[in-house]
């Protein structure tokens, strides 16, 4: 990650407090930075809003009734927290992969082409072959399902439809993925693969910024560059990953690592 | 505390009444089935009515000794399908409404008043297509609708009377929906309306038909309120949507009074029976070959 257009900030938060119900508050004042070709992983025990979080980034959280965002979420310099911002637009480019494989009732081809057709991207079948291959490459999922690409989603395992939600989100060519705990439903081979599909998206040099959501210390080890820390709705601890997990300074995140709670 | 039986009697007497009551509803359904078909059948086998004659004659006029039922299955069929395209569109568009952009006022306000109109009778729907709809189709088409009975003013009042079953369970079929497709359909830039027509309806599609074949066999065997409207003419084939017409169900119960226990038309009436009977059976098995379907997909 020595090239310097990678080490933009894309993402930057300032402030950004949530509150559910218009009275619980889920997320304090949290200030973060995200770079380009960076994996970043949010940690924390059950409730601590580092889900809720990333589910600002996207402006996800405004599907929620009465859940109120507030400070400042900056992409590309923009502040997209805003009211006139279009949410559809901004997702296209910043896309998200759930805790549940999400599917749609289609083939494995149409998953994939479904959103960008909707867009008015592709014109013509040789640009959807290609990006039906790129993306499916892309996460890895290729190999094992190019003879049936006209087959339903649904007959996939569960680890090859989050996959297929990843090459999904890559169609879109986005700049930002966030993953929002994408293993937790998924065997220990599975989660292997997502592992190093999302490993090797950070490095194919295209400057796509990860963020993951997860409660797994090791996989947060294994995928991350960066690591920041949640507790009780605070972010109480951000830094490189190797120096999080080798130098904590916050008393309540050495207690979490050393899995006194959690 | 008084002496408790022991466990495994007790389990005895708890599969014996369960399984009785299984027992006599299996032994309803066959009896039922049985009876229908016995007295069916006796046109064909006993008072030798030609089958075919009676599937695709075009006169029924059982006095003469005629029974053709090809205009009361045409009767049957075109109101059936005619009120589902009605209800339909406004069955589903009312059910993405209350599930979909205003959960909170659909469910609390909408759906009970939907569900309200399960509780009328048919008699009063009879009554108000007879006031309302009749006179709106003279109103409107004027000599050409006649007295205003016809096929078309029967679907309009089947069409009120199944909406609420339609919307209802498509209300439960788009409900049944997991919200992570939705957010899925959102990350990806999807619009609302992208999202609930590509991705919630086409997943919820399995139930949607399930509902709307549920709404089919309610109209199909509707009868009362039917009659009131149609008009009631069985001899001839209906040759438009405003012409009087008769069903299966409303010739089966206008025959009742003429025909004597044992007679051919009395036979003939069973026949009828019998068809509507078969008709149901093949809804349900629709029904369940989508379910079967739709879960194997799902797998």
């Amino acid at each position: 990650m020595s090239d310097t257009t990678q080490n933009e900030a894309l993402l930057t938060t300032r402030n950004v407090t949530v509150t559910y119900d218009l009275t619980h508050e889920a997320l304090h004042k949290t200030d973060l930075t995200f770079k380009g070709g960076e994996v970043t992983a949010l940690i924390g025990p059950s409730g601590c809003g580092k889900s809720t979080f990333l589910r600002c980034l996207n402006l996800m959280n405004r599907e929620i009734p009465k859940c109120r965002v507030g400070g400042e979420i900056f992409y590309h310099g923009r502040n997209i927290n805003t009211k006139t911002e279009n949410l559809f637009e901004l997702r296209k480019s910043i896309g998200m992969v759930f805790q549940q494989p999400t599917p749609f009732r289609k083939s494995i081809r149409e998953n994939i082409l479904f959103a960008p057709k909707k867009h008015g991207r592709l014109h013509g079948k040789d640009e959807e072959d290609e990006l039906v291959e790129t993306s499916l490459k892309q996460a890895a999922l290729w190999d094992e399902v190019k003879d049936k690409l006209k087959q339903s989603a649904h007959a996939l395992s569960g680890g090859q439809q989050q996959r297929l939600c990843i090459a999904r989100t890559l169609a879109m060519k986005p700049d930002v993925i966030l993953y929002d705990e994408p293993c937790s439903a998924l065997d220990p081979i599975s989660t292997f693969t997502i592992e190093e599909t999302i490993r090797s998206i950070a490095e194919a040099g295209a400057g796509i910024c990860q963020i993951i959501v997860t409660h797994n210390m090791e996989q947060a080890g294994r995928v991350s560059d960066r690591t920041a820390f949640f507790y009780m709705g605070d972010m109480v601890e951000t830094g490189t990953t190797q120096q999080i997990f080798s130098a904590p300074k916050d008393q309540r995140l050495s207690d979490y690592l050393t899995g006194r709670f959690g | 505390m008084a002496k408790l039986m022991p466990k495994r009697s007790l389990e005895n007497v708890g599969l014996t009444v369960t399984g009785l009551c299984i027992a006599l509803v299996a032994l309803v359904v066959v009896t039922l089935i049985v009876m229908v078909a016995q007295q069916g059948l006796a046109t064909f086998l006993q008072d030798g009515v030609d089958f075919w004659s009676f599937i695709s004659g075009g006169n029924w006029i059982p006095e003469d000794g005629r029974f053709g039922a090809l205009p009361l299955i045409v009767g049957s069929f075109s109101v059936t399908l005619l009120s589902t395209v009605f209800a339909l569109p406004v069955a589903l568009g009312s059910a993405i409404f209350v599930v979909e952009v205003a959960p909170g006022f659909g469910r609390r306000v909408f759906q009970p008043l939907v569900e309200l109109l399960v509780g009328i009778p048919s008699v009063v729907y009879g009554v108000l297509g007879l006031s309302v709809v009749n006179a709106a189709m003279r109103a409107i088409f004027g000599e050409a609708a006649g007295t205003g009975a016809g096929i078309l003013s029967g679907a309009i009042v089947l069409a009120v009377m199944i909406l609420p079953t339609v919307t209802t369970l498509s209300i439960d079929a788009l409900d049944a929906v997991p919200n992570e497709y939705r957010e899925g359909s959102y990350a990806l830039g999807c619009t609302r309306w992208q999202t609930v027509w590509h991705v919630v309806l086409k997943s919820a599609l399995p139930s949607l038909m399930t509902a709307v074949i549920l709404g089919m066999t309610r109209a199909f065997g509707e009868t009362l309120a039917v009659q009131m409207v149609i008009g009631g003419v069985e001899r001839s084939m209906p040759t438009g949507l405003l012409d009087p017409a008769a069903t299966l169900t409303t010739a089966l119960t206008s025959g009742l009074s003429n025909a004597t226990t044992g007679s051919v038309q009395y036979h003939a009436l069973w026949s009828l029976g019998l068809l509507l009977l078969a008709m149901s059976l093949v809804f349900i098995a629709v029904i369940h070959l989508i379910g079967k379907k739709g879960a194997k997909k799902r797998g």
